[in-house]
């Protein structure tokens, strides 16, 4: 009531005729008299009262807003380079050592049914290559920038700034039998039982034969999730590349590590093998056979695939290598690298030294130091505590790093503290208690670490295992419990170029003696929500919001990292826009990226703030 | 998890406060503070503060409301004992019902963004009493009276430019005349009407509009050549199809048809071993006629089916006879363009789950004409009324609302809800009738739905907001008249005296005029009370459980 600009009309009328009646002498009657003569003038009465105050008046109309520090004009250095159908996003970008750049469109809109040159039409998941453009060496110059696309043709195909993007394979194909279930298809474990059709084909490894000739590895992401070797092929003559026949053609079959959930982004090893992520989102473990939770049939399709043996859920979040990926295509899941969201696993040149990003909400920035260099099997695992410099604004707020050692470990160890959460399922579970690692036991381990109270309870507990499976299986948890920085939001693609960063950390490979100094970058998809929630270690003005922010982290030796500072802030954004909501001459929601040797780098979208999905070509230094 | 802040439309709301009752500003002027003489009242009562300002009229290039997918009846407040939540929000175990949305958790939640914790249905917080008493009932019957419909679609049909579907019928404005006795268009169009019960409880006329909702198969489910060559239409062979499609969606062994010669199907319909004219089709494995290559999948509907569907007014006469009239206030539209199976459907509803997980607003591929797209395979457009009457499409906005009962919750059957409320067999063909309608259990349940449905939900509409409803079914104490209800028809239960229709009618065009839409489109004349202008997780209560409703199918016992 008190926020009401207008006042009471009945209140104001009755003080007004309040004020009237004071001002003045109202008579009363009497017997009618003769008129008499007009008196004298009498002394002007005292003043009246002041009447009530007015209303007040009405508000004026808002001014014009000031313009954004950000405007709708193109960063500089940034071209668009492709766009991707309505409803689709990128994902899988991926740059071979000969220069073809390869990414797909996940989940184009069904009702797209416009054909692009080749007769192609973009309502089917697909997996693609450009053809045409070697983008290896100094593949990044010269490279046009492509218009926004604005008729129905343009919004239901795929454009390129450069070459042609050549479709190797959609969901569904069967590749003229290889597949009989056909691509994306995730079938049981008994070989028939269909359980999900993914349309989201995601990271794409490539498993170079020859210059013309490999093996396209593409995870297809889903619950549970699958992954596809195909044997693509460049035609010398024509340029075109498709995938042949070949006895290898297949989903892998990853029933040997119980499947695989969410099979999201990830990189290719030094030593070419495939390194697959399981994107695991599911914060508290507790849930995990709660038949009563949110999305509990995630775990009852995963449970089918299994052929009906309730699912463990230290068996999946992890980082999956294909061994002999030209051969048996044996998976591999690497406990050692941490149980999180995984987007990827970046290993830098040393073939020791692994960077791992973690995708959701309030997640951490973790860091891998293999024992050997090549062998991913044991190692150290590392969290990253952040502070943050003294400016909030996302376009300069920089962040420095200070790894946290959270344990050592190998997967045969590891594994078998997996196993010993196997045969638990939905009726063991108790509401408000967790069949699982609970949040006690994590801080008990925290505080066996550290030898500090953390949950103040006045005493400082052992840890309650006697070793260090917390690390590894609740790993996100077991960071925050050890100091390390939980905060950040849709943390996606982490990349370097290896021949820069190898020239510029130890002056050796192709690029020596040409580049000093080289990046780790990272996509941040939405700097919102726990990093803009004015607490903790991260606190960024909430003003890119949606459209998201580039970063970048030098390398220095040893391959470490101690810095993460902002490249490219997407925006502005819009709210009342129908579509395109985030300034179109920008990134919005970048996903994935790769870094290409000249520096540039590539960067992908999957964002709902732009009508059509747009890859991006960044040059640092313009 | 969403950058547009709360504060930003609390500003606007303290700034521009807009109150309904003025009705000096014609739709071309923007809402105002009120003029003095209109604030308030006697007592000094305020009406509830509107949580976002209106602008008006609406600008159609602008969304204001990016959660419009989420409708106004979601901001209920239950007060932690009342469900009207569950008629779309439900989890089925069954591995092979091909809805895997599984939200039984929201009801009574308000699980919403942050920027859908606004309430943005402005509308509900609008007295219209006013401009409601200036209408004449005579105006008003001229009004809905009015077929709007015909110069429409004609219009349409006419035009160059459209590049989308023109979704006619002859003299649809006339309602079941329009249709012969089994439903079937009289204009050849293959539009079949058929009789359905109204879901509970915005589509009770008594909550503002009666509606008609009519089926098309594609042209090869209406056509056989087993009798001659080429693809003759084969009134016998669309009947099939429609009976096979109806056990389908009902996961019914059998249906009851109106007389089909087996002999123009050349299959035996009803598995007696031979070929006579037959009133019962039992559920095949494939479909008839031309159409025998496309196998019959539960719950499913073939690619091609169409859906028509019209809101209109509440007609009435001097009697106080309730039924379909001729204006419409609304034309939707949706067609099925892509056939996925159970597998393809679980990924997508997962997709979806992992959307709202990540805290994404709702995104719908704009297909211009043809309209939005909303992911699991269906089309879907709808034309509405502009301010003088005249039909017109749908604007970005108006259209995605929607998407929140066509796209992503529990309780529909491949994204529709009338169809497999249809009542069942040879009775349900044909235009729709309420009259005579027995208030029959849903699958799994013993009771009316209607019955259960005033006791889990304690009013007449999702607001508790229906004062007839209140005075006709419930006792004082707040309790349902249980024999009453028990004794009553559908068309008893659902349908609004005379005075009420011409009421929500008066309200409704008052939005026309406004071309408000975008901030609601339910006929209320007074102030909403039991709804939540803004979520507040200290104050907004979510619904206690033992007043979950756990175990709701949409389908119907008719036969029992």
């Amino acid at each position: 009531m008190t926020e009401r600009n207008g006042i009471d009309l009945s209140r104001l009328s009755a003080l007004a005729l309040a004020a009237l009646l004071a001002a003045g002498v109202a008579g009363c009657g009497g017997d009618d008299g003769d008129d008499g003569v007009d008196g004298t003038d009498g002394a002007a009465g005292a003043p009246g009262s002041d009447g009530a105050d007015g209303a007040d008046g009405v508000d004026g109309a808002d001014g014009q807003d000031g313009t954004d520090a950000l405007t709708s004009a193109r960063p500089a250095g940034l071209k668009r380079l492709a766009t991707v159908p309505l409803g689709a996003e990128i994902t899988g970008i991926e740059l071979t050592a000969d220069g073809d750049l390869f990414f797909n469109v996940q989940h184009p809109d069904d009702a797209n049914d416009e054909t692009d040159a080749s007769g192609v039409t973009y309502n089917l998941a697909s997996l693609g290559v450009i053809r045409g453009h070697d983008f290896s060496a100094a593949g990044g110059t010269d490279i046009p920038d492509l218009a926004l696309p604005i008729t129905a043709a343009e919004k239901e195909t795929v454009r390129t700034a450069v070459g042609t993007y050549n479709v190797l394979g959609q969901e569904g194909d069967t590749f003229g039998g290889d597949l009989p279930n056909g691509l994306g298809r995730i079938v049981a474990t008994d070989g028939t039982t269909a359980i999900k059709q993914s349309n989201d084909p995601d990271f794409n490894g490539y498993v170079r034969i020859d210059a013309d000739n490999g093996w396209l590895f593409s995870n297809w992401e889903d619950r549970p999730g699958g992954m596809s070797r195909l044997r693509v092929q460049r035609d010398t003559g024509t340029g075109e590349w498709s995938v042949i026949n070949d006895a290898g053609n297949g989903m892998i079959d990853f029933s040997s590590v119980n499947g695989t959930w969410v099979n999201c982004f990830g990189t290719m090893s030094p030593w070419s093998t495939p390194l697959t992520s399981e994107e695991l989102y599911f914060d508290d473990t507790a849930d995990w056979n709660n038949a009563n939770y949110d999305y509990h049939g995630d775990q009852v399709a995963l449970e089918t695939y299994l052929g009906g043996t309730y699912p463990n859920p230290y068996d999946y979040g992890y980082i999956v290598e294909i061994t002999d990926p030209a051969g048996a295509a044996t998976p591999v899941k690497h406990f050692t690298l941490g149980r999180f969201s995984h987007e990827n696993a970046e290993v830098m040149p040393d073939d020791r030294t692994v960077y791992l990003s973690d995708d959701g909400t309030g997640t951490v920035l973790f860091k891998f130091v293999a024992d050997a260099a090549g062998d991913l099997s044991s190692g150290s695992l590392y969290a990253a505590a952040i502070t943050q410099a003294n400016v909030t604004h996302p376009a300069e707020a920089a962040l420095a790093i200070e790894w946290i050692e959270l344990a050592s470990g190998d997967n045969a160890t590891i594994e078998g503290w997996v196993d010993e959460y196997d045969g638990i399922d939905t009726s063991d579970y108790v509401a408000g208690q967790n069949s699982y690692i609970s949040d006690e036991e994590i801080n008990n381990w925290a505080e066996g670490k550290t030898g500090q109270d953390l949950d103040g309870d006045g005493t400082v507990e052992d840890d309650s295992f006697g070793d260090d499976r917390v690390a590894f299986l609740e790993s996100r948890k077991a960071a925050v419990a050890l100091g390390a920085t939980g905060e950040f939001r849709k943390k996606e693609g982490l990349r370097v170029n290896r021949n820069r960063a190898e020239a510029a950390v130890e002056g050796t490979g192709p690029l020596a003696g040409s580049v000093s100094q080289a990046f780790a970058y990272v996509a941040m998809s939405n700097v919102n929500a726990t990093m803009t929630d004015g607490q903790g270690d991260i606190q960024i003005d909430d003003i890119a919001g949606d459209c998201g922010v580039v970063y970048r982290m030098p390398l220095e030796a040893d391959y470490d990292i101690s810095r993460m500072e902002p490249v490219l802030v997407g925006g502005p954004y819009y709210p009342e826009r129908a579509v395109n909501n985030c300034n179109v001459n920008n990134i919005s929601e970048p996903d994935n990226v790769i870094v290409l040797d000249d520096g540039k780098v590539v960067i992908g979208e999957d964002t709902g703030e732009h009508e059509n999905n747009m890859l991006w070509l960044f040059d640092p230094e313009a | 998890m969403n950058p547009l802040k709360p504060a930003l439309l609390f500003t606007l709301s303290v700034l521009i406060t807009a109150c309904g009752g003025s009705d000096g500003s014609t739709p071309e002027e923007p809402r105002q503070q009120p003029a003095p003489e209109e604030s308030g009242t006697s007592t000094g009562e305020t009406e509830p503060e509107p949580p976002v300002a209106r602008q008006l009229p609406p600008d159609p290039a602008k969304v204001l409301n990016a959660e419009a997918p989420i409708p106004p009846q979601c901001y209920t407040k239950t007060e932690a004992r009342f469900n009207p939540c569950y008629t779309c929000h439900q989890n089925y175990d069954d591995w092979d019902r091909p809805n895997y949305m599984s939200d039984a958790h929201l009801q009574g939640v308000y699980a919403f963004s942050e920027l859908g914790e606004t309430n943005h249905w402005a509308n509900l917080f609008v007295d219209r009493s006013e401009e409601v008493a200036a209408i004449s009932d005579a105006e008003i019957l001229a009004w809905i009276n009015e077929d709007n419909y015909d110069p429409f679609i004609r219009a349409l049909a006419n035009d160059p430019q459209w590049e989308g579907p023109v979704p006619r019928i002859e003299d649809l404005a006339l309602g079941a005349e329009a249709f012969d006795e089994h439903g079937f268009a009289r204009d050849g169009s293959g539009w079949v009407a058929f009789n359905y019960k109204p879901l509970p409880s915005t589509f009770w006329p008594t909550n503002g509009s009666t509606d008609d909702v009519m089926i098309r198969l594609p042209e090869a489910f209406r056509q056989n050549a087993c009798q001659q060559t080429g693809s003759a239409y084969s009134g016998d062979v669309y009947m099939a199809n429609l009976a096979a499609l109806e056990a389908a969606i009902k996961q019914l062994d059998r249906v009851s048809t109106p007389p089909i010669d087996e002999n123009q199907v050349c299959a035996d319909l009803n598995n007696d071993g031979q070929y006579t004219v037959v009133s019962e089709v039992s559920r095949p494995e494939y479909y008839f006629g031309n159409a025998s290559d496309v196998p019959v999948a539960d719950m499913l509907y073939p690619q091609g089916t169409q859906f028509l569907h019209t809101v209109r007014y509440v007609g009435v006469n001097e009697a106080g006879d309730v039924f379909v009239p001729r204006r419409m206030k609304e034309v939707r539209y949706m067609k099925k363009i892509r056939m996925y199976d159970n597998a393809q459907l679980r990924s997508l509803y997962g997709n979806e789950q992992q959307e709202k997980r990540d805290g994404n607003l709702p995104r719908y591929a704009d297909q211009g004409d043809q309209g939005l797209s909303n992911g699991f395979g269906w089309l879907v457009l709808g034309f509405i009324e502009d301010a003088d009457g005249t039909l017109r499409q749908q604007t970005r906005e108006e259209n995605k609302f929607c998407m929140g009962c066509h796209t992503s919750i529990g309780t529909t059957i491949d994204q529709t809800f009338a169809f497999p409320r249809k009542v069942t067999g040879a009775a349900g063909w044909g235009y729709i009738d309420l009259r005579g309608m027995r208030d029959v259990p849903n699958y799994g349940g013993n009771e009316g739905e209607i019955l259960q449905y005033l006791r889990r939900v304690g009013g007449g509409n999702e607001f508790r907001a229906n004062d007839e409803m209140q005075a006709r079914w419930f006792n004082e104490d707040g309790t349902v008249k249980e024999e009453a209800v028990r004794e009553a028809s559908v068309y008893e239960l659902i349908t609004p005296s005379r005075d009420r229709a011409l009421r929500l009618n008066k309200a409704y065009r008052v939005i026309v005029e406004e071309q408000s839409f975008i901030y609601g489109r339910d006929a209320t004349v007074e102030p909403v009370d039991n709804v939540y202008p803004e979520i507040d997780p200290e104050e907004s209560v979510p619904l206690e459980p033992q007043h979950r409703v756990d175990d709701y199918d949409i389908r119907l016992r008719w036969n029992d």
